[in-house]
Formats: structure tokens, C-alpha cells, sequence
């Protein structure tokens, strides 16, 4: 009962801010746009925009960048269903049944039904966050830095294992990441590393040309790549439209649906690493085998649009509990926010729910940090409803918008934005090369198996790892031995390593099946 | 027997995991260990280099064991078009040179013609009117409207025609 008190002051918060306001619907805006462009995902629109939010409050930043990544989930939708290319990963099994319909004519019906389905499913992830993640802050607020470091090596374990298709390549991925984050200069002893000699790395690495290069620049280089090839979108639906209306018996009749395919997404997306592109085909393929029309799945039916699109927008909550109770980001999405609150001088954990924790703005304006949270589910609410609005009513005018803008001039005007916003982070020129050596690195980690995401999380936790590792040995008298005497320290560490044997043994088991068949 | 394509591109991949883990187990080395806790500095950097070589050894030797591995469609560079990445690139390194000689809005224009160029637009009069707007409005945004540092190109200051746009 507590929470629903503090979510109606985070509403006053947020309305009592018009510039939060403002970005929050103005994210709606961005986030679907950008989702709906092919190839373009919430965490490049993020990568982008992420420059922006220095010269915003904490609310309206943080505000901003959370709801680009909600709307921007729902925004693949448009791209898979108008253009037969998933605008996210998350969208890939909506376009198994909603390009069939659209070419049928019948594209509205199949975007108002992904629109539903979005918002059905981010409304009960946000419920979960809420309630979730104020009653586990309460247990993981008493944990110190044995059970910190334990937390980050199962995140970073975990993460790795189950993010991609191999699990050494997870593995090394976080572990390239991890390394990439420790050039600069050592917070304890103020030693030099990895900098090989150059005084420009000793303030390290920052986040936002890292970013933009993985995100951004690599996937420019891919489109460049389709150009070339001639791969160019076809939306090929059909000129008339036949019954192209979603009846309000048929939204109630895809409740229940949606309603399983939102826990399972929720679910998802409380483990770290597993997203909305596992949530939507764990959801489709369940929500297949149970239907009685299941064999009808595939050729344009609102149920396989409503499962997948109700399961990947229902983890964009939920995967924002192990962030803001543990610090451990469970998505990309979830990796830049913790950027933003440390730009803003906020420490995440289990402490931002505390009523005791103050943030003063420049402004000279100050609350509690469990305000400013409350605010921000606040925003999530209300983001949602701003870009079901807009999706439901002006869908198809931005998936035809974006269809009519001719590809060789809008990737040149995104990869112009993309390098001038890595130097806007820290104003250096020398950053919009790293971008560039980013998506190089990028464009090579998509070919080879590697996982962008894992290796992002892993560079914005491992500063905080390393000083949890050396903090606990600080503190022990027994060494390294602390991790295994603590019994939620020692808990943890057996969970990654359980984590790691199961997927080794399956990855085995598949290999087997394939050599095999 | 000859490996597979997939198993090369296992071996390549292995060599640079293992080529870039030695070099940073090197710098990692080279990292003063002296400090006030039981583990200093040193110790993450060269236990996560010596884990990538480890791991990129794994990678290696399984592409021994199972040479005749086939692979994804999508997985490495066959159908990849290394010449229009390098282009891409290119583009990029072109703005940054530029951005260093003659200031951003020159650096945005000339990016802007470059990545057009790449993505094929032959039209002249998009090539030159497209990247003068595109200057216009991008040196407006993000040094007028987000007051970022416009500094000084290193051969040539432009700045006296950036000032137009964004009067200091």
C-alpha cells in the first residue's frame, strides 16, 4: 500500500515538471520512430540521445531515455509488420504473422492489434517493477561488498552464458568489456592502466562513443552493406484493404492471451541478460501450441501478433528490477540508465528507495531518491499510454512516413548524428574516433558470435566489480575465502556456476543433434 | 582434411582474441602493483587478459577438433562487403581528420558528402546542397542550441563562417 501512496506522489512529481512531461511524451515519439526504422534499435536511439540528457534534470533524463526504450520496442513492431524486417530483435516473431496480414490488406488491423498487445503487456510489466522491486530493495539492502562482488561475477557469468549462441564467446565478450573499462587511471591508487602511455586514456573510456559505435556505426555499416547488395525494403502489401479493423470483441477475446504472454515476458525479463527477442518467441511458441487455430499461426492472425508483442514489451519493466535493487543492469536499455544516474550523482541499489537518500538538482531543488523512482515508474505509465496513442492512431502514417524517406539519405543524416553526438559526451575529438573503432569492433562482434549487449553491461559494471573484489578482501580475514563463507556471497557464485554447466550441456546436446542430423 | 569456413574464421577469430589478450596482459604487466589492500591494481587487468587468452584458445581448439563444422548462413564474412565497410569508415575517419584541420562545420558537411557518396547518391545537386544544410543545421543543433565546444580547425579556422550560423 506503501508503494501506490508513493506512485501517486511520483505522479504529482512528474506533472508538477513540465520538462520531464515533455520528454516523457516526446520519448514516445522518438522511441517509435526510431524502433520503426529497419535495423534501428531503442538502444542505438538511446546511444544517440544519450548527449542530450546531460543538460536535463535527473527525472526528465532518466524519463526520457526509459521510455525511448519502451516505445522504441513497440516501435520494431511497425517495421516487422509494414516492412517484413523486425525493427528490433524483439519484433522478429511478429513479423511471422503480422506481414501476412498486412499484405492482405489488412495493415491497420495489424498494427491496432500490436499497439494493444504493447501496451497490455507493458502496463502489467510496469505493475511488476513497482511492486517487485520495492519488495526486494528491502532484502538487498543490508548487502555489503562480498555479496556485491558475488552479484556482479554471477551478472557478468550469467549475462555471458545465456545472452548469445555460444558461451565462450558470452563469456569473452563481458570479459573484453570489463577490460575495455579499466583503461584510465585505478580509483584506489590513482595508477595509470592499461593506457599504453597515452595521458588522453587516463580518464578512461566514456560510455557514449562506446555506445554509439557498437549500436550505431555498426549497424549503419550493415545497411551500407544491404545497399549494396540491392536488399533494399519491399513492403509489398496489398492496394485495397479488407476489413482492416480490430473489433473491441476481438481485443476482448485476446486477453487472456495477452495476459500469459505478459507474465512469461515478465518473467524473462527479471533474468538478466534474457530480453524481448527470447520473451516474444517463448511466447509465440507457447501461445502456438496451446491455440486450437495453432496451424493457422503464420498466415496472419492477431493472436500470433498479440503473444510476441504482449511478452517483449512486458519485459522492459521487469528488467529494470535487478537494476534498480542489485545495480545489476538486466538490459542494454538498463546499462545507459545507470550512466545517467551517475551523471546526475545518484548511486543505484536497493539505497534509491530509501526516503533518507536526498539529490539536490543545479536548480537548487531537492527530494528523495525514492521520489525521484517513483516519478520515474510514473513516467513509464505514462509514457506507455502516449505511445499506445500515438501507435494506435498514427501507426501506419509513420510506417508510411518512414517508407517514403529514401534510405541513402536518411543513414547518412543518422551515422552525422551518431559522430557528432560521441564528441558532444565529452567534447573531444578523439572520441569520434573510438566510436569509429567501436564500430568496427561492432560490425566484426555481429559476424562472429559475439554479444554487443554482454559486452556493454559488463563495461559499465566492472569498475564497480573490481572495487566490490577489493573492498571484500579488504574486510576479510580469511582472503578470497569470504566469497564461499558468506552464504548469499557463496549462494550466488553456485547459481552462476549452475548457470554456466546447464547451458554448456545443452550447447553440447545441440552440437550433438546438428552432427547428427 | 581442409577446415571448413566456418572452422577458418573459428582460427582467425581465436588468433585475434588471443593476439589482443597478449598485448593487453602485456600493458597489464606494466601497471605499478604497489598499494595500500591485498590486491592491487594490477590484479583484474591481468587475470581478465590471461582469461581472454585462455578463452580465446578455447575458441582455437575447438575449431581444431571439429573442422568439418558447418556454418550459419549469417556467420562470418562471406557475404559480407568489406570494401563498403572500409568505405563507411572511411567516411568517418575523413570527418574526424576534418573536424581536427577545419572545425565541425566543415566536418559535417564533408562527412555528410562522403557518407551520401557511400550510400550512392549520384545527384550533384543533392551532393552539394544536402551537405550544406546538413552543416547548417547539425553546427545550429548541437554547438548553438547545445552549446558544445566549436573549436578552432588546426589548418584552417572556419570559424569566421560557423559564426554566421552560431554568433558566439
Amino acid at each position: 500500500m506503501e508503494a501506490i501512496g508513493d506512485l501517486i506522489g511520483g505522479f504529482g512529481m512528474l506533472f508538477g515538471d513540465p520538462e520531464a512531461l515533455f520528454f516523457t511524451i516526446l520519448a514516445a515519439f522518438v522511441g517509435i520512430v526510431f524502433g520503426a526504422l529497419p535495423g534501428l534499435t531503442a538502444s542505438a536511439a538511446i546511444a544517440m540521445l544519450l548527449p542530450l540528457s546531460f543538460y536535463l534534470g535527473p527525472l526528465p533524463a532518466l524519463a526520457f531515455l526509459y521510455v525511448i526504450g519502451k516505445s522504441g520496442r513497440y516501435g520494431g513492431s511497425i517495421a516487422a509488420i509494414l516492412f517484413n524486417t523486425p525493427g528490433t530483435a524483439a519484433s522478429a516473431a511478429t513479423m511471422l504473422d503480422g506481414h501476412p496480414m498486412a499484405k492482405r490488406g489488412q495493415p491497420n488491423r495489424a498494427l491496432r492489434t500490436a499497439t494493444v498487445a504493447s501496451v497490455f503487456g507493458d502496463y502489467v510489466g510496469e505493475v511488476i517493477l513497482i511492486f517487485g522491486a520495492v519488495w526486494i530493495a528491502q532484502y538487498t539492502r543490508t548487502f555489503g561488498p562480498t555479496e556485491y562482488f558475488a552479484i556482479y561475477a554471477m551478472a557478468f557469468v550469467v549475462i555471458g552464458s545465456v545472452v548469445g549462441k555460444s558461451v565462450l564467446r558470452g563469456i569473452l565478450s563481458v570479459v573484453f568489456g570489463a577490460l575495455v573499462a579499466l583503461i584510465g587511471t585505478d580509483i584506489i591508487t590513482n595508477t595509470p592502466r592499461l593506457t599504453f602511455g597515452a595521458p588522453e586514456l587516463r580518464d578512461g573510456m566514456s560510455l557514449v562513443p562506446l555506445l554509439i559505435g557498437v549500436f550505431v556505426i555498426s549497424e549503419i555499416v550493415v545497411q551500407a552493406e544491404r545497399m549494396a547488395k540491392g536488399e533494399l525494403v519491399d513492403a509489398g502489401l496489398a492496394d485495397t484493404h479488407r476489413d482492416d479493423r480490430l473489433t473491441f470483441a476481438e481485443v476482448r477475446r485476446l486477453v487472456p492471451l495477452m495476459a500469459r504472454s505478459s507474465l512469461m515476458g515478465s518473467f524473462i525479463g527479471m533474468m538478466p541478460g534474457l530480453g524481448s527477442s527470447v520473451a516474444c518467441f517463448v511466447a509465440y511458441g507457447e501461445e502456438k501450441r496451446r491455440a486450437p487455430n495453432g496451424a493457422e499461426w503464420g498466415t496472419g492472425t492477431i493472436e500470433g501478433i498479440a503473444a510476441p508483442e504482449s511478452a517483449n514489451n512486458a519485459v522492459s519493466g521487469p528488467s529494470m528490477i535487478p537494476l534498480l535493487t542489485l545495480g545489476v543492469p538486466g538490459s542494454t536499455v538498463a546499462a545507459v540508465l545507470i550512466g545517467v544516474f551517475l551523471i546526475h550523482g545518484i548511486q543505484i541499489g536497493p539505497l534509491l528507495f530509501s526516503d533518507t537518500n536526498m539529490i539536490i538538482t543545479d536548480t537548487g531543488d531537492f527530494f528523495s531518491s525514492r521520489e525521484l523512482i517513483f516519478a520515474l515508474f510514473a513516467a513509464g505509465l505514462v509514457g506507455i499510454a502516449a505511445y499506445g496513442a500515438m501507435g494506435f492512431w498514427g501507426g501506419p502514417l509513420i510506417g508510411k512516413t518512414i517508407a517514403r524517406v529514401p534510405p541513402r539519405f536518411l543513414y547518412p543524416f543518422i551515422f552525422l548524428t551518431a559522430v557528432t553526438a560521441s564528441y558532444s559526451a565529452r567534447a573531444q575529438i578523439m572520441d569520434v574516433g573510438i566510436a569509429l573503432l567501436f564500430g568496427v569492433i561492432g560490425y566484426a562482434m555481429r559476424r562472429t558470435d559475439f554479444s554487443a549487449a554482454a559486452f556493454v553491461i559488463a563495461f559499465v559494471l566492472a569498475g564497480r566489480m573490481e572495487e566490490s573484489f577489493r573492498q571484500a578482501l579488504l574486510l576479510s580475514d580469511d582472503g578470497a575465502l569470504i566469497f564461499l563463507r558468506e552464504p548469499v556471497a557463496g549462494g550466488f557464485l553456485v547459481v552462476a556456476v549452475l548457470v554456466v554447466a546447464v547451458r554448456l550441456i545443452g550447447q553440447r546436446r545441440q552440437a550433438r543433434r546438428v552432427a547428427a542430423s | 582434411m581442409t577446415p571448413s569456413y566456418r572452422a577458418r574464421i573459428d582460427l582467425g577469430v581465436a588468433a585475434t582474441v588471443i593476439a589482443v589478450g597478449a598485448v593487453l596482459l602485456w600493458e597489464a604487466w606494466r601497471i605499478d602493483p604497489r598499494s595500500y589492500g591485498t590486491v592491487g591494481p594490477r590484479f583484474v587487468p591481468v587475470f581478465l587478459s590471461s582469461a581472454m587468452i585462455v578463452l580465446g584458445a578455447a575458441i582455437g581448439a575447438g575449431a581444431l577438433m571439429r573442422p568439418s563444422l558447418p556454418a550459419d548462413p549469417d556467420y562470418g564474412f562471406g557475404d559480407g562487403d568489406l570494401g563498403r565497410v572500409a568505405a563507411v569508415i572511411a567516411a568517418g575517419a575523413v570527418f574526424t581528420l576534418a573536424f581536427w584541420a577545419v572545425g565541425f562545420m566543415g566536418a559535417a558537411a564533408t562527412g555528410m558528402l562522403l557518407t551520401m557518396w557511400v550510400f550512392g547518391v549520384r545527384s550533384p545537386a543533392a551532393l552539394i546542397a544536402v551537405p550544406l544544410v546538413a552543416a547548417i543545421v547539425y553546427q545550429f543543433t548541437f554547438m548553438g542550441m547545445m552549446g558544445l565546444l566549436d573549436p578552432r580547425g588546426a589548418l584552417l579556422d572556419l570559424r569566421p563562417l560557423s559564426r554566421l550560423v552560431t554568433p558566439d
